[in-house]
Order: structure tokens, then sequence, then C-alpha cells
């Protein structure tokens, strides 16, 4: 099987597509497909379908106390590390999709064939001819992205105001040694990621292919017949044909979709005493230090 | 499309040590002028996100932003610590430390944990603190300094740009000055030894007097 070029009407006379009509095509079906995806995105509460992300932070160690003397910082309890996990994106491929010729051998776009003849498509050459291109344009166009914002970007449709990431760190500030025994886990809000889906944006054909109709006479589509038709098509490919599938996935390979998640932690710690009514010595280590990085999570869309 | 973009992009620099991923903060529509997005990116060429920014910027200039950043958060921390250390007492003391002490710790930074890299960090950012350094134009040097993965090369690195190595070493200090200042440095050393010589005699003799005084109770 291979790649056909189909054929329109020019003035009255058949004539081949241009690669300008191939493209004005793919960012047609581009845009009818982001704006009815098949492979979808959406934000649960727990246990999605995607790949975990931990959020790490530090927290205060146990405090000591003691009747006579402080406790070294040997024997203070260290700070520790707390771990959250999200577990909130999961993907759905819609069931049950189909792309064939619905029994007749003339409902795909017509082309001449090496014998000048003109044939209609078979769905293994529409795939040949537009699959490829057109699943590498959906991904490259971001079908979801990641944002530190509720508010969408430009073009994009906020999937939910939950936060599919959230990077805390220890609240440095919040522990005194004066509040010994402080409470271990005080943490900080640093970011909240959300996601949002692309809307895609409308652009028209510069030609509509044509077909054969019921009395071997060769007609063009108006342009809903073919959307439906490449609409159909790019629906099932993304979710079906087998190195063209849409797949999404946190971290591996792919195309970056939006800002990556980062994970970051209180670098260090600090010994504090406090002395209590003469006979109370009490020690605690709490987080002290820099923000540093301790993973960046991107969420990716690739071909599979 | 990527976000970033000549009308959106602001600053660049990297987030992580291994500098395998950026924080590009750009000036969107929907945020006011001093609420920039951050946007995370990866330094990978294939990603567009890069793409588009290597397009707007350089990798010496992101390296640059990254030194600025590191060195704000550094100094925010380092007055933090102080607040801190000014609390109990401790900074007092060691405002007290005197100048003698300052080469040998200075030697022994330098010539001790070679490859660490929290001490190749702090010495790259003392360097780029120097205007002789900062504003060299010689780029090489700069981007081999800030790559630097031991304390000798980084020195190396330094010494070319300030010009140092090519002009056959440091005379820019007349002889004599040294020779005076090193005079003037021992007899410091020689005037605070024998203070603490005196005050340890002092000591000895408190010591003698009260024990004298206790033995004198003691008789009686």
């Amino acid at each position: 099987m291979a790649a056909r070029t189909p054929v329109k009407i020019d003035s009255n006379n058949l004539k081949e597509m241009s690669a300008d009509d191939k493209t004005a095509i793919i960012n047609r079906a581009k845009w009818l497909y982001l704006a009815d995806q098949s492979v979808t995105l959406s934000v649960v509460g727990s246990s999605g379908t995607l790949d975990a992300m931990s959020d790490t932070r530090t927290q205060a160690g146990a405090a000591t106390t003691h009747a006579s003397s402080f406790r070294s910082a040997g024997d203070t309890p260290d700070v520790s590390t707390v771990t959250v996990a999200y577990d909130k994106i999961s993907e759905t491929e819609t069931g049950s999709l189909t792309f064939n010729d619905n029994g007749s051998t003339t409902r795909m776009p017509v082309y001449v064939d090496s014998s000048n003849n003109l044939r209609a498509m078979t769905p293994q050459e529409m795939f040949d001819t537009y699959a490829d291109t057109l699943v590498d344009a959906i991904i490259a166009a971001l079908p979801y992205q990641i944002s530190t914002s509720t508010s969408a970007p430009s073009g994009y449709t906020n999937v939910s105001t939950t936060a599919v990431f959230t990077d805390t760190r220890a609240d440095a500030s919040a522990y005194t040694a004066g509040g010994i025994t402080e409470t271990q886990d005080q943490p900080t809000t640093i970011t909240n990621y959300y996601l949002h889906r692309a809307n895609g944006s409308e652009t028209d054909y510069t030609a509509n292919p044509c077909y054969i109709n019921g009395d071997n006479n060769i007609r063009e589509y108006t342009e809903a017949e073919f959307d439906a038709i490449i609409k159909e098509m790019i629906r099932y490919v993304a979710v079906n044909l087998t190195s063209h599938k849409i797949r999404y996935s946190v971290g591996g390979s792919g195309t970056n979709l939006g800002t990556g998640m980062v994970n970051t932690k209180l670098d260090g710690s600090t010994y504090q005493q406090r002395e209590v009514g003469g006979d109370d010595y009490r020690t605690q280590e709490f987080p002290a230090g820099s923000a540093a990085t301790i993973s960046t999570y991107y969420l990716k869309a690739r071909k599979a | 499309m990527s976000l970033i973009t000549k009308d959106t992009f602001v600053s660049a620099h990297f987030i992580d040590q291994d500098r395998k991923n950026l924080e590009v903060l750009l000036n969107m529509d929907h945020t006011g002028e001093k609420e920039l997005t951050p946007l995370v990116i990866e330094a990978d060429e294939t990603q567009a996100d890069f793409g588009a920014l290597m397009e707007l910027t350089t990798m010496d200039t992101i390296h640059e932003e990254t030194w600025a950043v590191k060195k704000a958060e550094s100094e925010a921390f380092i007055a933090t610590a102080k607040a801190v250390l000014a609390d109990s007492g401790v900074l007092d003391q060691e405002v007290q430390l005197s100048k003698t002490k300052l080469f040998p710790t200075l030697v022994e930074n330098i010539f001790t944990n070679m490859e660490n890299e929290d001490h190749l960090f702090a010495l790259k950012l003392a360097l780029f603190e120097l205007p002789e350094i900062r504003e060299s134009d010689n780029v090489e040097a700069k981007t081999a300094l800030r790559k630097g993965t031991n304390k000798i090369d980084i020195l190396k690195h330094a010494f070319e740009i300030t010009g140092i190595l090519a002009a056959g070493g440091p005379a820019t200090i007349a002889p004599e000055v040294v020779e005076d200042a090193l005079d003037a440095q021992q007899d410091q050393i020689a005037a605070e030894s024998k203070t603490k010589k005196k005050a340890a005699i002092m000591k000895n003799i408190n010591k003698s007097k009260s024990a004298k005084v206790t033995s004198k109770k003691e008789k009686k």
C-alpha cells in the first residue's frame, strides 16, 4: 500500500491535489480531532492510569527532652523526608471505533492510478496518505498542556481546577526554637500544576477531494462530508492504528506538553535548643537551607 | 506552537545541578507585569520549546542568569543565616577572628575537598563577583571556569581571565610593600602571642593567690 494523491475539481477539470491542499486537509483534520479527541486525559482523585509523581519535603525530627542538659545534635533525631504521591491523571481511549468503507468501494476520495484510471482509495490507503503526518501534527499542536495556573493558556480549556501535582516544601519560618516541641511536618505550597485541553483552531480546506457516486460519476465532497470521513479516520487511528496511536505518559519519551512539574525540597537542617523552667532541656532539628530540585516530571505525548 | 516567543520571553535559567531542566520566565497576556509565568522545559534539542528558546538567547547567557539566580538565592540564605547567628551571638565571635587566620583557612579550603560540589559552587560564585571576570570578554575561559570540576582548574581559568598568567605572575604589588605587610603581620602574631602569654601568667598568679588564701584559711 502507498500514499495517494486525491484529485480535486479545478476550473471544471480534474486535477491532482497540491502539497498545499494536503496541508490544508491536515490542518482542518487536526482541528476536528482536537475538538473531539478519542484519547483523552482527565483528572481523578487517585489511582490515575498514568504514572504517579512524588512530592517530597523535609520535616523536623522528633524533639528530645532531658531534665539536666541539652541532648547533642548527634543525639537529636534528624530531619526526615515526607513523600506524597500524586496519581491524578487518567487516560481514556474511546472504545468501538471503526474506520472502513461501509460496504462501498467508492466511499473514499479518488486518485489517478498508474494506468491513468480514477480509483477510490481504500481505508489503508487513507491511513498511508494522512495518518502519519496528521498524528505528528496533532502531537506538535500539544493536545494537552500543564501550566501553573487554573486559568488556561490561550487556545486551551482547563480540564480541572484540582491540581495534578503540587510542589511543597517545609515552611522553615514556621519552626522556632521557642516553639520546641514543634509539629514535625509544617509544609507550605510552592506551586500547583493544572491540566488544560487544546481547543484547536478552525481552518478551511483549500480544495475538497472528489468521490465516485452511486451513478459512477465524479462528485466533489462537501466540506461536511469530507469532515465526517477524515474525523472518523483520525479518531480511529489515535486509538487503534499500530505505530500511530496517540498515547500520554508522565516521563519517558515523547513531546513535552507544557511546563515540567518540579519537586523541590529544602537541602539542609538546623539544630535548636530550648530550656523550659530550669529542668526541661529540649532540642529539635528543623528543616533549613536552600530549595534543591529533586525531580522534574513532564507530561508527554507520543506516537505508539 | 511554543509559548516561548520574542514577545513573551523574559529570562531563563537552569534549575538543577545536572543542567537538564530550565525555568523560562514568560510575560503572558493573562499575567500582571510583575507576575511572570514560569515554564519549565527540558534542555533537549528534540523539544520544540528548547528550540524556540535557543532562537531568543544563548547558552552562555542562560549560564550567566543561572549564576545570578543562584547568587540571589545564596545571598537570601546567608542573610537568614546571619540573622539567626546574630540572635545567638555567634556572629560577633566570627567578626573578632584575627586576619592572620584568614590565609591558613584559605589555603586549607583550596587544597582539600578538591571536587566538593558545594565548594566548587562557592568558589565560582566568588570569582564571578570579581568585575574583571564577570565583565571579561574571554567567553571561552569564562565557560571553562564555569564548567571547572576541581578548584585548581577553576583558579587557573580565573588567573587566565584576569591576565595574571599571561603577564607572568602578579607583579602589581611592589616586593617591599609585601615585605612590610609580612613584617606587620609577624608583629601582630607576636603581639597576640604575648597577650596570650600575659593572660596565662595572670591566670596562674590569680590561681596561686587564691590557693594561698585557701591555705591561710585552712591554717586558721
